[in-house]
C-alpha cells in the first residue's frame, strides 16, 4: 500500500514535469525575425528595423510548396517594422508594444548596419546580439552605405525573402563575406581591425513572365566590396575589385576570377578561375623596424581563351603563370596602397601574425600597431600554378 | 564503531573510474573554460595540465591515508585518528562540504537553464527538481548510482566528441597561437579553480570502503582523472580554436556558445540540447553522489543504522542553501573562481595532508 502510494507520488511529479514549461512559446506566437538592421539617425538615435517572416503566405497559392517558389499571389511575405530609442533594446521595445507576437531573434540570418551608424561607432549596439541567449554567432554581418532600413525593404526574385538571399548569397562565399562571430574576434583583437561585408539595394535585371508584357524592374540586396573599419569606426569603402586584393591578404580565397591580357596576341584575354591558394605571412623585426614577407600561393584553371594560345606546350603554361602572377601582384598592391596607404590601418590580422612570431616585441608595439603597420614595408612573391584547362588543351581552330 | 549495514552496495572497478570520471567533468566543461581562459588566454590547455597533476597529487594523498583504514569511510577513521571529539568536528565540516558541493552543482544546474533556455522560470523550479532527483538516487544507495552513471557517461563522452566534430568547420588554429604566452602568474592564478574542481577525488574516501576490489585503485584513479583531462581538454580546445581566447572569455558558458556555431550545411544546426544533456544527466550524478556522501557521513558520525531518514531533511536544506547562497550568476561565478580554491582545497589538500602525516608519525592503521 505504502509503496503504491509512493509510485502514484513519483507518477504525479514526473506528470507534473513533463507536462510543459513557463517560459513556453508556441510557434503562432512568435514573430520570426529573418533580418536586422540598425541604423543612427540625424537626430542621434538608434532606429532598428525588424524584417518580420508572414508564414501565412508562404507555401500558399495553389503552387505548392517548397523553396523558391510557391509564395501566394499578391500577398505580402515579409513584414518590416522599424522604431528608434537610446538603444537597441529600447528601440526593440517600442516594436514590441506593435507588434502583437514575441519577437522571435533566434532564425535572425543577417544583421545589417547603416553607413552612419558605422561611422558613429557600432559598439554602441552590437552588444545587444552578444548577450541576448537566442542571437548566433553564425549570422552575417554587413555595412550599407545606404540606410539599413531602406536595404531590408525589399524582396528577392529567387528565395522567399531578401534577407535569406543575402544570406544564401554570403553561403557562396563569392565576395568577402564573415559572420558576427569573427567581427566580435576582429573587435576585440589589436591585431586587427574588423572588415565588413558592404552590401547595396541595387536594380538588378529584369523580372519576366507571361502576364508580365510591362519591362519590370527589381531590386535585390548585392554585394558590392567591403567596409573599413578603424577599431570599430567605418573610416572608408572598397570595391568589388579592391575587395578582390584585401582576400588574397586576408588568405579568404574562394571562387575568384582573374583576366589577363594574353601573352602573344595583344588585345586578347584569358580567363582564370582561382581554385585554391594561400597566403602566408612571415613578419620580421629588425632593428625597430617591421616588415612583412608575404608568399601567396595559387592554383588557377583556364576557363575561357579569346584567341588561340596553346595550353598544351610549356612555355605558354609559363607564361600565363607570370602574367597572372604579376596579375595578382597588382591586385594585391591596389588594396594594400588604399588600406595601409591611405586609411592607415591593419585590416589583414598582419599584427596577429606579428604576434604569433615575436611574443615579446607585440607586448611593446600592440598599442600602437596601426601607426607601426602605416610603416611597414611589406614584400610579395606570388607563385601562380596553372592546373587544369577545362575541357580544352587547345581549341579548335582554322589556323593549323 | 557503526555497522556496515548503512551502504550495503559494492562497486566494481569500471563503475567507479566512470564515477570519478562524472564526478568531475560535470562542472568543470559548464563553467571552467570561461574562467581560466580570461587569465592563461590561448594557453588554457595547459592550465588543465597543471590542474590534473595536482589532482593526481590529491588523490595519491586521500588513497593513502583510505588504505591505511580498510572498509572504513573518512567518517569512520577521523575519530581513530584524531581522537574521538575532534575527529567528529572535522568530519562534520567534510558533511558541510559535501552538502554545500552538492547544492552548488544544484544551482549551477538551475543558473544554467534560466539564464540561457527559460528566462522566465523561477530557478527555485530547478533547484527543488534536481535536488529531488538526486535525493532520490541516493535514497536507492551507491550501486544505483554508480549504473547510472555507467549508462550516462558513455552517451556523454560520444556526444562531446560529436560536437566537436561538428563543429570543426568553424575552428582556426590560429586561435591558440602564440604558444606559452603566459606568464607564470596568470598560469597560477588560472590553474587554481580547475585544481580545485580536479580536487573534489577527495570523495574517494568516502567511496573506497565500498569498491569490490581495491588493489588497483591507484591506477584506476589516475586513469579516471586522465580521462577527466582528455574530455576537459577537447572542450577547452575546441571552443578555443572556434571563438579566439578573448570571446571565449567573455562568454558565461562557452561550450554552449560553441555549439551555437555548428552549421552544416544549412542543417545540422540548433544543437544546443545536447550540452544540456551533458550537463543536466551527469551534473544530477555529480549532486546525487555529494549527497549520498552527505548523508552516509552524517549517518556514520551519528552512529545510526540507516542514512535514508536523513535524506528529507538534506534535500531540504540543500535547495535552501543552493537558493540563498548566491543572489545571481555573477555572484555564483566570483564565489566559484575567488573564493572556492581555497576554501575547498583546504578540505580537498590541506586537511587529507596534514592527517596522513599524523597517521605516519603517530601509527594507527595498516602498513
Amino acid at each position: 500500500m505504502k509503496q503504491k502510494l509512493f509510485l502514484i507520488l513519483i507518477l504525479l511529479f514526473i506528470t507534473i514535469n513533463i507536462s510543459g514549461c513557463w517560459s513556453k512559446k508556441e510557434l503562432n506566437e512568435i514573430a520570426i525575425i529573418l533580418g536586422t538592421g540598425v541604423d543612427y539617425t540625424k537626430d542621434n538615435k538608434i532606429q532598428l528595423t525588424y524584417q518580420l517572416a508572414r508564414p501565412a503566405a508562404f507555401g500558399g497559392g495553389g503552387m505548392g510548396g517548397g523553396p523558391g517558389g510557391g509564395a501566394a499571389m499578391n500577398q505580402n511575405i515579409t513584414w518590416i517594422v522599424s522604431a528608434t530609442g537610446d538603444t537597441v533594446f529600447d528601440a526593440q521595445s517600442r516594436l514590441s508594444q506593435q507588434i502583437p507576437r514575441h519577437l522571435y531573434l533566434g532564425h535572425n540570418v543577417v544583421l545589417i548596419l547603416g553607413e552612419r551608424l558605422c561611422r558613429h561607432g557600432v559598439l554602441d549596439v552590437i552588444n545587444f546580439f552578444h548577450r541576448q541567449p537566442l542571437s548566433r554567432g553564425t549570422v552575417w554581418i554587413m555595412a550599407t552605405p545606404q540606410e539599413a532600413k531602406k536595404v531590408l525593404e525589399s524582396h528577392s526574385e529567387l528565395q522567399m525573402t531578401s534577407a535569406q538571399a543575402i544570406g544564401f548569397l554570403a553561403r557562396l562565399r563569392t565576395g568577402y563575406v564573415l559572420r558576427f562571430r569573427d567581427f566580435s574576434q576582429d573587435l576585440a583583437s589589436r591585431g586587427t581591425n574588423p572588415v565588413l561585408t558592404r552590401v547595396e539595394l541595387k536594380r538588378q535585371g529584369v523580372a519576366q513572365g507571361p502576364g508580365l508584357e510591362k519591362i519590370h524592374h527589381h531590386q535585390e540586396i548585392i554585394i558590392t566590396g567591403a567596409a573599413i573599419f578603424k577599431e570599430d569606426k567605418l573610416i572608408g569603402w572598397l570595391d568589388c575589385q579592391e575587395t578582390q586584393g584585401l582576400r588574397w591578404l586576408k588568405g579568404d580565397i574562394h571562387k575568384m576570377g582573374i583576366i589577363i591580357p594574353s601573352p602573344i596576341y595583344p588585345d586578347k584575354n584569358i580567363s582564370l578561375d582561382v581554385i585554391k591558394g594561400n597566403t602566408k605571412i612571415e613578419p620580421v623585426y629588425q632593428k625597430g623596424k617591421v616588415k612583412f614577407y608575404l608568399g601567396i600561393k595559387a592554383e588557377i584553371d583556364v576557363i575561357e581563351q579569346q584567341d588561340e594560345e596553346d595550353f598544351t606546350r610549356t612555355e605558354m603554361i609559363k607564361a600565363v603563370e607570370n602574367i597572372t602572377a604579376t596579375k595578382i601582384r597588382q591586385r594585391v598592391k591596389i588594396s594594400l596602397d588604399k588600406v595601409q596607404g591611405e586609411y592607415k590601418v591593419d585590416s589583414f590580422g598582419f599584427g596577429e601574425a606579428f604576434h604569433r612570431k615575436h611574443k615579446k616585441e607585440w607586448s611593446k608595439l600592440k598599442n600602437r600597431w596601426d601607426e607601426e603597420f602605416a610603416n611597414a614595408q611589406v614584400y610579395l612573391t606570388v607563385k601562380v600554378k596553372l592546373k587544369d584547362t577545362g575541357m580544352q588543351g587547345r581549341r579548335a581552330s582554322l589556323k593549323r | 564503531m557503526t555497522d556496515k549495514i548503512l551502504e550495503g552496495g559494492k562497486i566494481d572497478a569500471r563503475q567507479t573510474l566512470y564515477l570519478l570520471v562524472t564526478m568531475i567533468y560535470a562542472t568543470l566543461i559548464l563553467f571552467i573554460p570561461q574562467n581560466t581562459v580570461a587569465h592563461a588566454k590561448q594557453d588554457a590547455w595547459l592550465s588543465f595540465l597543471v590542474a590534473f597533476t595536482g589532482g593526481v597529487i590529491i588523490s595519491l594523498v586521500v588513497i593513502n591515508l583510505s588504505l591505511r583504514f580498510p572498509g572504513q569511510t573518512l567518517f569512520e577513521y577521523l575519530p581513530l585518528i584524531l581522537g574521538r571529539f575532534p575527529g567528529k568536528i572535522i568530519g562534520f565540516f567534510y558533511v558541510w562540504l559535501f552538502i554545500h558541493f552538492c547544492a552548488l552543482v544544484d544551482r549551477e544546474y538551475c543558473s544554467h537553464i534560466v539564464a540561457v533556455f527559460m528566462p522566465e522560470t523561477p530557478g527555485e523550479v530547478f533547484l527543488i527538481h534536481g535536488t529531488i532527483m538526486a535525493a532520490y538516487i541516493a535514497y536507492c544507495g551507491l550501486e544505483v548510482l554508480a549504473r547510472l552513471n555507467q549508462l550516462f557517461l558513455p552517451l556523454n563522452a560520444g556526444l562531446l566528441t560529436t560536437l566537436f566534430v561538428l563543429v570543426t568547420p568553424e575552428m582556426k588554429v590560429i586561435n591558440i597561437l602564440p604558444v606559452f604566452d603566459t606568464s607564470l602568474l596568470s598560469l597560477a592564478k588560472s590553474t587554481i579553480t580547475p585544481l580545485s574542481w580536479f580536487g573534489e577525488i577527495v570523495a574517494l574516501a568516502v567511496i573506497i570502503p565500498y569498491l569490490a576490489e581495491q588493489k588497483n585503485i591507484y591506477h584506476l584513479t589516475i586513469k579516471a582523472l586522465f580521462f577527466v583531462l582528455i574530455l576537459i581538454e577537447l572542450a577547452t580546445i575546441g571552443v578555443l580554436l572556434v571563438f579566439s581566447p578573448t570571446l571565449t572569455s567573455s562568454y558565461f558558458f562557452p561550450v554552449l556558445s560553441g555549439t551555437k556555431m555548428i552549421n552544416i550545411a544549412n542543417f545540422v544546426e540548433r544543437l544546443e540540447i545536447i550540452p544540456i544533456v551533458i550537463w543536466v544527466t551527469s551534473g544530477t550524478v555529480k549532486a546525487a553522489l555529494f549527497f549520498w556522501a552527505a548523508a552516509l557521513g552524517s549517518a556514520q558520525l551519528l552512529g545510526l543504522k540507516d542514512y535514508r531518514p536523513l535524506l528529507l531533511p538534506l534535500a531540504v536544506i540543500v535547495t535552501a542553501l543552493g537558493y540563498l547562497l548566491h543572489p545571481s550568476i555573477i555572484d555564483l561565478l566570483n564565489f566559484l573562481t575567488q573564493a572556492f580554491p581555497f576554501y575547498a582545497l583546504t578540505f580537498e589538500f590541506i586537511i587529507p595532508f596534514l592527517l596522513l602525516i599524523i597517521v605516519l608519525i603517530k601509527g594507527p592503521g595498516k602498513k
